[in-house]
């Protein structure tokens, strides 16, 4: 009895260890350090996609993205996304798509956590600020060989590392955005918008003592500010040189050089434009805070234009007298476009062998096609993929934006976009405390700098 | 008897095993790793590189750090005083026979334990709302608006306002504790003192107190654990913010490895969680056994 009953806890034991370690992942990690090679893929892909029979191989593709139905009624990105995964699938009878669906907020960190792990789903999501610990580390197939940068709008600089492409991007969005209710301006004694940032300053203190918001901002989520504020006034002051010296780990210049402490100190200036509880609220939030007339303007990136359109039923009287402009600029410069298409794009795992591989690859280039740049285009948005873009008769606010996104000569990077996530998650701390009134310009740009030594150290 | 009583040693060790194990597993591998990896700088598995104590010079040198910890000790201090304070008192009333509906009171007073953090830090960020929260419509109401602010968006108020949810749902917990505890004290040594005219405050503070002084240091210990991993409340409802002025240690380390995409120096941050928890567990027990020996 007692032997028995000795012989059941050791077999629960291990079946309980077994089920521990079964938690793991499938595959060992490969243990190169060298970008991962993929011609030879390439070329056994056709031979393998198909058996003796005749039948395409049966293939099995896993993939992490944050484009959930719910997302795809109200976003047009997630729409396209979707209805791309949806072409491919209909396309590929014979390959099984396992999605894994992370919200818009945790899926930055979730890839994060899987490429320390090594650990990343066969179709993958791939970001600039990655490429180095991805590509650099072999993770991601070389795809160089099956795309065209040209028909991209950035040439895809956003998924090239060290002269290699590495995914394909699906996303483009522009940032430095004001929508603004033409109406309240006149009211208040504007007849124009402010022309520059200074005259911006000016309006908001006009604003303040009417006891408005001259400018609606969400920055719970940190980032926002320094997408829409902090990235264009470092073109200003900075210029492009600048910026790209520094995207590029340089030592020429220094965050503590005057020009950037001047960026700062004209942001800290802007406070007055903005709701006093900035750093408490989101985005969605300011939107309707504008759109309920409480705010002259609004601050978005391209898909506020939508946001605030899907608002309108209740407040025609807002949208109906909207208008969107580029934020003006600073220093006396012409305003420069902030923009990404780094935000998302999609690579393939360098796992992959043959059909597993070609199927991955129709799958990312499906999600950044031509047919998913005419998706978004319909729904007047832009996308990375070159294609004009024409939204007339959908309103003077896609019109404007239209003009913003065909006219503008200069055109620079989102730092959340491009720099390093430990610079960027620094400048978004501090420039909540810029707001906040509790550090000073000069120990902003002092924090970039220790934290851009530590990052340049090698 | 004693054989059927007893197992033998080996199927003792073969049940305890799968415990162990699981133990094992979740919590000293981990924390085995983490030491581990606090001397790497390390952002993927296939990228590392070993730094020596350059992420512990970096810890005493990062002035983030400094915030954090004395946010997570500020919130210990609010929270020994309110938790277990207004625990203590409350479960001192609802052990009176004079109060009726003691079920009930305690069972409402339970209640926030039982939600979810997530939810708690939404619906009070709700409650603070500097627009349509309820305080700034109390505020309104009683016309003293000039009182309203945005109370998470400043850095003198915003740890403040932190606590008070974080006191508001574990009162409950430590005073079902605590009202465990006091159903051992025997009902005739209060009695014996209101004979001799002890009021309800000495009965609690000379009868109530020293009786279950091992179960306060218990919920002590909880308490400062708790306080030490504060996380979701906090990620919840400023997100650390404004700057860093509401970030905690565990939130940080978060940020730091996931974010930031810095795993070394993350691991080196929980590693300085895990040494803070346990000088200020050894620092209460120490005082614990000085009042003990006192009595």
């Amino acid at each position: 009895m007692k032997k028995k009953w000795f012989i059941v806890s050791i077999v629960l034991a291990l079946s309980m260890l077994l089920c521990i370690t079964g938690c793991g992942s499938k595959e060992s990690p490969a243990t190169s350090d060298k970008p991962a090679d993929t011609s030879a893929n390439a070329s056994n892909a056709s031979s393998s996609q198909t058996n003796a029979d005749g039948q395409k191989e049966k293939v099995t593709l896993t993939i992490i993205h944050e484009h959930s139905e719910e997302a795809a009624q109200h976003i047009p990105s997630s729409a396209g996304f979707r209805a791309m995964l949806d072409k491919f699938k209909a396309e590929h009878p014979w390959v099984t798509l396992e999605e894994t669906i992370i919200s818009n907020a945790e899926i930055g960190n979730k890839y994060l956590a899987l490429i320390a792990a090594d650990d990343l789903p066969d179709v993958t999501y791939v970001r600039y600020p990655w490429l180095e610990d991805m590509a650099g580390n072999g993770m991601l197939a070389d795809l160089t060989d099956y795309v065209n940068p040209d028909d991209y709008v950035d040439g895809l600089f956003s998924v090239t590392y060290n002269g290699r492409v590495y995914g394909l991007p699906n996303k483009h969005s522009v940032f430095n955005l004001i929508l603004y209710n033409e109406k309240m301006w006149k009211e208040a004694g504007f007849d124009k918008f402010p022309e520059t940032i200074d005259e911006l300053i000016e309006a908001g203190k006009v604003f303040k003592s009417m006891g408005k918001t001259a400018i609606a901002v969400g920055n719970t989520g940190k980032w926002f500010a320094v997408s829409y504020f902090a990235s264009p006034l470092m073109y200003d002051y900075c210029g492009k040189e600048w910026v790209e010296s520094m995207l590029a780990g340089e030592t020429k210049y220094s965050w503590t050089d005057e020009s950037f402490v001047n960026a700062m100190a004209k942001l800290q200036e802007m406070t007055v434009l903005f709701n006093e509880d900035i750093n408490m609220k989101d985005d969605i939030w300011a939107a309707g805070w504008y759109m309920q007339g409480n705010a002259a303007a609004h601050a978005v990136g391209s898909w506020g234009v939508d946001t605030c359109k899907n608002m309108s039923s209740d407040y025609p009287e807002v949208w109906n007298n909207t208008r969107v402009i580029i934020l003006p600029a600073a220093n006396n410069k012409t305003p420069t476009l902030i923009s990404a298409t780094g935000g998302a794009g999609t690579g393939v795992n360098s796992k992959l062998k043959g059909a597993e591989f070609q199927a991955a690859l129709e799958c990312c280039l499906q999600i950044s096609s031509k047919d998913y740049a005419k998706f978004m285009a319909e729904r007047a948005s832009p996308t990375p993929v070159k294609i004009d873009l024409d939204f007339s008769g959908r309103g003077i606010q896609y019109e404007d934006l239209a003009a913003i996104l065909n006219g503008s000569k200069d055109v620079g990077l989102n730092f959340n976009d491009y720099f390093k996530p430990n610079l960027s998650s620094v400048l978004q701390e501090e420039v909540q405390n810029l707001f906040a009134g509790t550090t000073t310009p000069q120990a902003v740009a002092e924090k970039m700098q220790l934290t851009y030594d530590n990052m340049i150290k090698k | 008897m004693k054989d059927c009583l007893q197992p033998k040693r080996s199927v003792m060790i073969a049940y305890l095993l799968p415990g162990v194990l699981i133990y094992i597993l979740i919590l000293i591998v981990p924390t085995i790793m983490a030491l581990i990896f606090s001397f790497f700088k390390f952002t993927s598995i296939k990228s590392f590189s070993f730094v020596g104590l350059q992420n512990y010079i970096t810890l005493f040198n990062d002035p983030s750090v400094l915030t954090a910890l004395k946010n997570n000790l500020f919130l210990i201090v609010v929270c020994l005083i309110g938790q277990i304070g207004i625990a203590f008192v409350l479960a001192c009333i609802l052990s009176s026979s004079k109060v009726i509906l003691a079920n009930l009171y305690r069972t409402v007073i339970y209640f926030p334990v039982t939600l979810s953090a997530v939810v708690i830090g939404y619906v009070w960020s709700m409650v603070y709302d500097f627009n349509y929260g309820i305080l700034v419509s109390f505020l309104k109401a009683v016309g003293r608006p000039d009182l309203a602010a945005p109370w998470l968006a400043q850095n003198d108020t915003v740890m403040l306002c932190v606590c008070v949810p974080l006191v508001w749902q574990y009162v409950g917990f430590h005073l079902v504790v605590m009202l465990s505890a006091m159903t051992t004290i025997e009902k005739d040594i209060y009695h014996m003192s209101e004979i001799d005219g002890a009021n309800g405050f000495q009965k609690a503070i000379y009868i109530t107190l020293p009786l279950i002084k091992n179960t306060i240091f218990i919920c002590v210990l909880l308490c400062i654990s708790a306080n030490m991993k504060v996380f979701d409340h906090i990620m919840a409802m400023t997100n650390g913010g404004p700057g860093y002025s509401s970030n905690v240690l565990a939130l940080y380390a978060y940020k730091v490895s996931f974010s930031q995409m810095n795993m070394g120096y993350g691991s080196t941050i929980s590693v300085a969680i895990l040494v803070v928890t346990l000088v200020i567990f050894g620092a209460a027990s120490k005082i614990t056994s000085i009042i003990k020996g006192n009595d």
